[in-house]
C-alpha cells in the first residue's frame, strides 16, 4: 500500500514537472522568424567543436558586421561571434566567462558601443541574451547584473512565469521548434543580403555628460583582467557603422583606456576606405549595420590585422577543421542565394525579416 | 492521485493565463522607439499616443504647434518638406524611428499601430526658441525665470516634467547648450 502510494506520488511529481517543462518550452518565444536575434546566444552550444581562435563579443555591431566565414575562407581563422541585441558590457563579460568553460580563444574582440550604457536598459533585450544562456552560476550572475528595478531572478530562471500569458500568441513556429530550432546564423553572424544606401544621418544631440559610467568601466576592467589572466589578447573595436553616433569624446576615452591598459583599440570608422566599405552598397539599413557584402569586406580587412598581429594559424590545411567549415560555407552560400532569390522575387526578405 | 491531478490542472490553467492578461505581458514586442541604441531619449512603448497637448510641453515653430505624443502626419505636413529624412529600425524590434531634419530643429517620430506620433524635438540653433522664450546660449537664470525651479538635475542636465512630456536643458558653464522636448513614459 505504501509502495503504491509512493509510486503514485512519484508519477504525479514527474507529470507535474514534465508538464511545466513542456509548457515552458511551448510558451517561450522561439525567435525563428521575424525577430530572430533572440536565438543568437543559444546557437553557440550546438557547435560541436568550440576551440575557436577568435571570439567576438558585443551588440549588433559585431553580429551584423563581421563574417566568420570570410575570416575562414581568406585566412583560415576560426571564429565565433557571441553577440546579441543591445548586449550590455556585463553581459559580454559573463558570456566570456562562460565561453572560457568551453574553450580558450587566442583573441577576444570587444565592440565598445555598449560602453554608453551604465545600467540595465530593457527587459526585452535582456531576454535575448539571458534566456539563450545555459543555466549556470555565470548565468545567474549575468541576470543579477542585468535585472531592472521590479524584476525578479525567478522570472529569468523559470521563464514560464514571465511568458505564461503568451498562449494566445502561439503560432506554428512555437510547435515546430518546440524541442530544437533550425540553424539561423553563421557562427553567430546574422546575414542580410539586402541593400539600403546610407544617406544623411541625423545630427548628434549634445549630451549632458560624455563620460562612460563607472559600472561600464568596472566591467571593462574585469574583461581586461579576465583576458590577461587567461593569456588572451583583447582587442577593442568600434564597428564602422555611422549611426547611432559615436562621439569623439567617447572615442578619446577608449583610446586612453587602451593606452593605459596596453590594449589595442581600433575605431574602424576611420578605416572604412581601407576596408573598401561603401555605405551606398554595403549596408542594409542606411548605415546602422553592414549587409553581407560589407561584413565580408570588413572581415577581409580585419582578418589581415588579426592574422598579422597575433600570428593566428591558418587552419585551412587541417582536414578536420576544413570539413567542419565546408559545411558552414555551404550553409552560408545557400542562405545568401536564398536571400537573393527572395529579394528578386518579392523585393524584400520575406522569410528572413519582416518587410520594412 | 485525484487531488494531485486537480492541483496539476489548476496550476497549468493558472500559468496558462486564463485570467486577464496585462498588456505588458507576453512575448517581447515593444515599440521600437524604446530601443534605440544611440542613447537618444525617446518614448517607451507604454505611452498612450492620445495623451497629447493638454498635458504635455509643446514646441512651436513658425506658429505650428508640435505637442509631444501628437499624431505626426498633420504636423509634418504643415512644417513642409524637411531638409532631410532618416529612418532606422532598432536592432531586433519592429517599427521605425523616423527623424525629420529642419534647419534649426529635428523632429523625431515613433510608430504605433501604423500611425506616427511625435517623440521628440531637438533644437540645434538659437534662431528657434521654446514657447516660453528660451533659446540655446541663454543662461541658467533665463531657464529658471521661464520654467521655475522645479526641475530635476543630474550633472549638466536639467529636466522639467509636464504630464507625459519633458523639457530637457543641457547647461554647461552657465550656458544652455541643448534643448530637447521629449515624449516620456
Amino acid at each position: 500500500m505504501v509502495r503504491k502510494k509512493l509510486i503514485i506520488g512519484v508519477v504525479a511529481i514527474v507529470l507535474l514537472f514534465g508538464s511545466l517543462y513542456m509548457l515552458q518550452r511551448l510558451l517561450m518565444p522561439k525567435y525563428v522568424s521575424g525577430i530572430v536575434e533572440g536565438s543568437l546566444i543559444g546557437e553557440y552550444y550546438k557547435d560541436s567543436r568550440k576551440d575557436f581562435d577568435v571570439i567576438f563579443l558585443g551588440d549588433c555591431e559585431v553580429y551584423e558586421n563581421f563574417s566568420p566565414v570570410t575570416l575562414w575562407e581568406k585566412y583560415g581563422i576560426t571564429s565565433y561571434i557571441r553577440g546579441s541585441a543591445q548586449q550590455l558590457i556585463w553581459q559580454s563579460y559573463y558570456l566570456l566567462e562562460e565561453t572560457l568553460k568551453y574553450e580558450k580563444p587566442k583573441v577576444v574582440v570587444y565592440n565598445v558601443l555598449a560602453m554608453q550604457y551604465n545600467e540595465p536598459q530593457k527587459e526585452e533585450y535582456n531576454r535575448m541574451t539571458l534566456d539563450g544562456m545555459e543555466l549556470s552560476p555565470i548565468k545567474l550572475k549575468s541576470i543579477q547584473a542585468s535585472m531592472l528595478r521590479g524584476e525578479h531572478l525567478v522570472d529569468y530562471l523559470a521563464p514560464l512565469l514571465r511568458f505564461h500569458s503568451r498562449w494566445d500568441q502561439l503560432n506554428q513556429d512555437d510547435f515546430t521548434n518546440l524541442f530544437d530550432k533550425e540553424k539561423l546564423f553563421h557562427n553567430g553572424y546574422y546575414m542580410r543580403a539586402d541593400v539600403k544606401p546610407a544617406g544623411r544621418v541625423p545630427r548628434a544631440p549634445r549630451l549632458p555628460d560624455y563620460r562612460f559610467g563607472s559600472n561600464a568601466y568596472s566591467y571593462l576592467d574585469r574583461l581586461t583582467e579576465l583576458c590577461k589572466k587567461n593569456g588572451i589578447e583583447l582587442v577593442l573595436v568600434k564597428a564602422p557603422t555611422i549611426y547611432p553616433h559615436w562621439y569623439d569624446e567617447w572615442d578619446t576615452q577608449m583610446e586612453q583606456y587602451a593606452a593605459a591598459h596596453d590594449l589595442t583599440y581600433i575605431n574602424l570608422l576611420k578605416n572604412m576606405n581601407d576596408a573598401g566599405i561603401d555605405l551606398q552598397t554595403d549596408t542594409y539599413d542606411a548605415g546602422l549595420h553592414l549587409n553581407v557584402y560589407g561584413a565580408e569586406k570588413l572581415a577581409s580587412y580585419f582578418g589581415a590585422f588579426l592574422a598579422d598581429t597575433y600570428g593566428l594559424q591558418d587552419h585551412r590545411t587541417d582536414e578536420t577543421w576544413s570539413g567542419i567549415w565546408q559545411k558552414k560555407i555551404d550553409f552560408y552560400d545557400r542562405m545568401k542565394q536564398d536571400q537573393l532569390d527572395e529579394l528578386a522575387k518579392y523585393g524584400y526578405l520575406k522569410r528572413y525579416k519582416v518587410e520594412t | 492521485m485525484k487531488k494531485a491531478s486537480i492541483g496539476l490542472i489548476a496550476l497549468l490553467l493558472a500559468l496558462s493565463g486564463c485570467g486577464n492578461k496585462p498588456a505588458e505581458e507576453g512575448a517581447p514586442s515593444p515599440n521600437a522607439l524604446t530601443q534605440t541604441e544611440d542613447g537618444a531619449t525617446l518614448p517607451a512603448a507604454s505611452v498612450m499616443p492620445e495623451q497629447t497637448s493638454g498635458d504635455s510641453f509643446v514646441f512651436e515653430a513658425n506658429g505650428i504647434a508640435i505637442p509631444m505624443h501628437a499624431e505626426a502626419t498633420p504636423i509634418l505636413k504643415q512644417l513642409g518638406t524637411p531638409q532631410s529624412y532618416f529612418e532606422s529600425q532598432a536592432c531586433a524590434f519592429p517599427g521605425l524611428n523616423k527623424i525629420y531634419q529642419y534647419s534649426s530643429f529635428d523632429v523625431y517620430a515613433y510608430e504605433k499601430d501604423g500611425i506616427d506620433y511625435i517623440a521628440s524635438v531637438i533644437l540645434f540653433d538659437d534662431t528657434v526658441a521654446t514657447k516660453e522664450g528660451v533659446t540655446l546660449f541663454n543662461k541658467k537664470s533665463d531657464v529658471i525665470k521661464a520654467y521655475g525651479d522645479k526641475f530635476t538635475n543630474n550633472l549638466n542636465l536639467y529636466v522639467y516634467d509636464q504630464g507625459k512630456s519633458q523639457l530637457r536643458f543641457v547647461i554647461e558653464n552657465d550656458q544652455v547648450t541643448s534643448i530637447e522636448y521629449l515624449a516620456k513614459i
